[in-house]
């Protein structure tokens, strides 16, 4: 008993710095386990803030191109009515029923690509006019960075068929398309997230007293 | 004794007991860093699983509402074909069938074609609102008029309106006595054209007007007005009472009689409409009514969750720490309803409770559409889509919540 008392008053050398080599081991695996792990976890819940921030933007997008509708204004040099709608590849404008204010009336949106900061948005009441020049002038927010726009916008070509224009102009059809699809494509790999879709029909299509024009036939009656 | 002590003693025990403190210290420190990561990571997955609910309620929302719409559209087809034979119609209390198409006056409708149980539907006939496009001169200063009182009416002011509404619907751009062109609307603050065309787009277009919107300040203008069809009056039996309330000759007393009778009789000849309205209000008011139907409708389609959550019934809203799918979206909803621009955004006015069991409600939220029908066998237009439109007053009998 005496003899145990005696050996537990110290370590050797040996033992101490084992045990401490072996706590240091040990240690810095938990740790560098940790910290990988934390990264791995901090990049993820990024990835994931942005994937809701861009699915939530495009949840918008959707209500505003379901809520599109055939405004007319008279164009005034010629005095002729005309439908609102301004698409083409990189840009879209068109007036919804929906705004983000809930504001009475119609709202015309507005949205494009800055090729420095990613895709913005442009919002301005529509009025009794051609709202593009207010439009124009909105002041811009940015939606989503980092990304770019492509739209497309199902055109009749002939006969029971529809293909996927990269434009379609209002004025000059009368009408809105039928349907859009939507690409958010990301520019750059850091964000690590897919490209984003949005295929839409838009319900109402064409103003009740101005006839559409079709874009391969011509004006129909 | 001895034995033990001697046991303990040998197994190291008590020389060990500073060893062991610190073996605990490190185990406590991870145990502590793995807990914080574990709830980091178990946040994160939350949300992540969160978020993908709330897309699928979203997409299972949309799919309800598309699949009423779909209905309502195939009801008011199978309205214009010929009626089935050995159909029960409803009638009143004389025994006469009542009109089946004036049940697109604004009630909760079950149509033929199954819809999804927690869809409410609604169908407002264009019949039954004041047509802004077809609407005469005169008729348009009496409605301004009693919009200014009546006979108080201040003539200078209803001169103005008048002048501010002919130059708008006017296809030149010549300012009238007291009128309004682009010298007056292009000065605004935030400037435009007027639309100088008998022709509106939308009802919402006469708050552009000058004066316009103070004059119909607090109208729901969706429910009063449209610029649909070529109805020079008003179908009573299909009037929404923004409509009722805007007609000269008619007051709110004389509006909730009109709604009551609707509700057990049609008003199919002007003498039944005269046991309801006194004569002296009937000169007044015959000029504007009439039994014209429309091809137009306004379909609203609902929830009735929300519905119930707005009435007060108590649903499953229970606090549960747990998470489960179905009180998380209970949660949502609620969460949405205590957001206040939300509620706001859904606030809905009690316009009168005069009898038991029953109120009116004006201001709901519903997905809208404006379509016409004209043929059993071609598909509806569809002219004004609405994924927030606002439901007209509507009267809720407590029962169809219970």
């Amino acid at each position: 008993m005496k003899k145990n008392v005696v050996n537990a008053d110290g370590f050797t050398l040996v033992e101490v710095l084992l045990s401490l080599s072996l706590t240091t081991v040990l240690l810095s695996l938990l740790s560098g386990g940790m910290f990988i792990a934390s990264g791995e976890w901090s990049r993820s819940s990024e990835s994931l803030e942005l994937r809701i921030d861009r699915n939530l933007s495009l949840l918008q997008f959707e209500r505003a191109l379901q809520g599109a509708f055939p405004h007319s204004y008279a164009n005034s040099e010629s005095l002729a009515r005309e439908i609102f709608f301004s698409g083409e590849s990189d840009s879209i404008s068109w007036v919804s029923t929906v705004s983000p204010q809930r504001e009475p009336g119609l709202t015309a949106w507005r949205l494009y690509n800055d090729p420095s900061l990613g895709i913005m948005l442009q919002l301005a009441p529509a009025f009794s006019d051609n709202p593009q020049l207010r439009l124009n002038e909105a002041e811009p927010s940015l939606v989503l960075s980092n990304y770019r726009l492509q739209v497309r916008y199902l055109t009749p070509a002939g006969e029971r068929q529809m293909e996927w224009s990269p434009v379609w102009y209002g004025p000059e059809l009368m009408s809105l398309p039928s349907a859009i699809y939507l690409e958010m494509i990301p520019e750059n790999s850091r964000a690590n997230l897919g490209r984003a879709e949005l295929l839409t029909s838009l319900r109402s299509n064409s103003h009740r007293s101005l006839q559409p024009i079709r874009p391969d036939i011509g004006l129909q009656l | 004794m001895s034995s033990k002590l001697d046991l303990r003693s040998r197994s190291g025990f008590s020389r060990e007991g500073r060893q062991a403190g610190a073996v605990l210290l490190i185990v406590l420190w991870t145990s502590a860093l793995m807990t914080v990561l574990v709830t980091a990571m178990a946040g994160r997955v939350k949300l992540a699983a969160t978020s993908v609910l709330n897309y699928n309620f979203v997409a299972e929302n949309r799919a309800n509402v598309m699949s009423t719409l779909y209905a309502a559209e195939a009801e008011i087809m199978l309205e214009l074909m010929p009626r089935p034979v050995g159909e029960v119609l409803e009638t009143n209390l004389e025994g006469e069938i009542r009109n089946p198409a004036y049940r697109f006056d604004g009630r909760i409708l079950t149509p033929s074609y199954p819809i999804p149980p927690n869809m409410e539907l609604r169908v407002f006939s264009h019949a039954g609102k004041i047509n802004l496009n077809r609407i005469p001169r005169r008729n348009m200063q009496l409605l301004i008029e009693k919009r200014l009182g009546g006979e108080e009416a201040d003539p200078e002011k209803v001169q103005s309106l008048l002048d501010a509404w002919t130059d708008w619907t006017d296809l030149n751009d010549l300012s009238g006595l007291d009128g309004a062109e682009s010298d007056y609307y292009l000065e605004l603050n935030q400037p435009f054209s007027p639309r100088n065309n008998p022709e509106l787009d939308t009802v919402e277009e006469i708050f552009y007007i000058r004066g316009f919107a103070e004059l119909f300040a607090g109208v729901n203008l969706d429910a009063a007005f449209t610029v649909y069809g070529n109805n020079r009056t008003v179908n009573l039996n299909f009037a929404t009472r923004e409509a009722m309330l805007l007609l000269p000759g008619l007051n709110p007393e004389l509006v909730d009689e009109i709604i009551a009778y609707r509700l057990r009789d049609d008003i199919s000849a002007r003498s039944e409409l005269g046991e309801i309205v006194p004569f002296e209000n009937l000169a007044e008011l015959s000029t504007w009514v009439g039994s014209e139907t429309s091809s137009f409708y306004s379909v609203f389609v609902s929830k009735r969750s929300e519905l119930d959550s707005l009435q007060g019934v108590p649903s499953i809203r229970t606090k549960e720490n747990k998470f489960d799918p179905l009180s998380y979206r209970a949660n949502f909803e609620e969460y949405l309803t205590n957001d206040k621009e939300f509620r706001d955004m859904m606030s809905e006015t009690v316009v009168s409770g005069s009898e038991v069991g029953q109120k009116l409600v004006s201001g709901r939220l519903a997905y809208m559409e404006i379509i016409e029908v004209n043929s059993f066998n071609q598909l509806p237009r569809i002219y004004k889509v609405d994924p927030y439109g606002r439901l007209p007053a509507i009267l809720v009998l407590n029962e169809t919540v219970n």
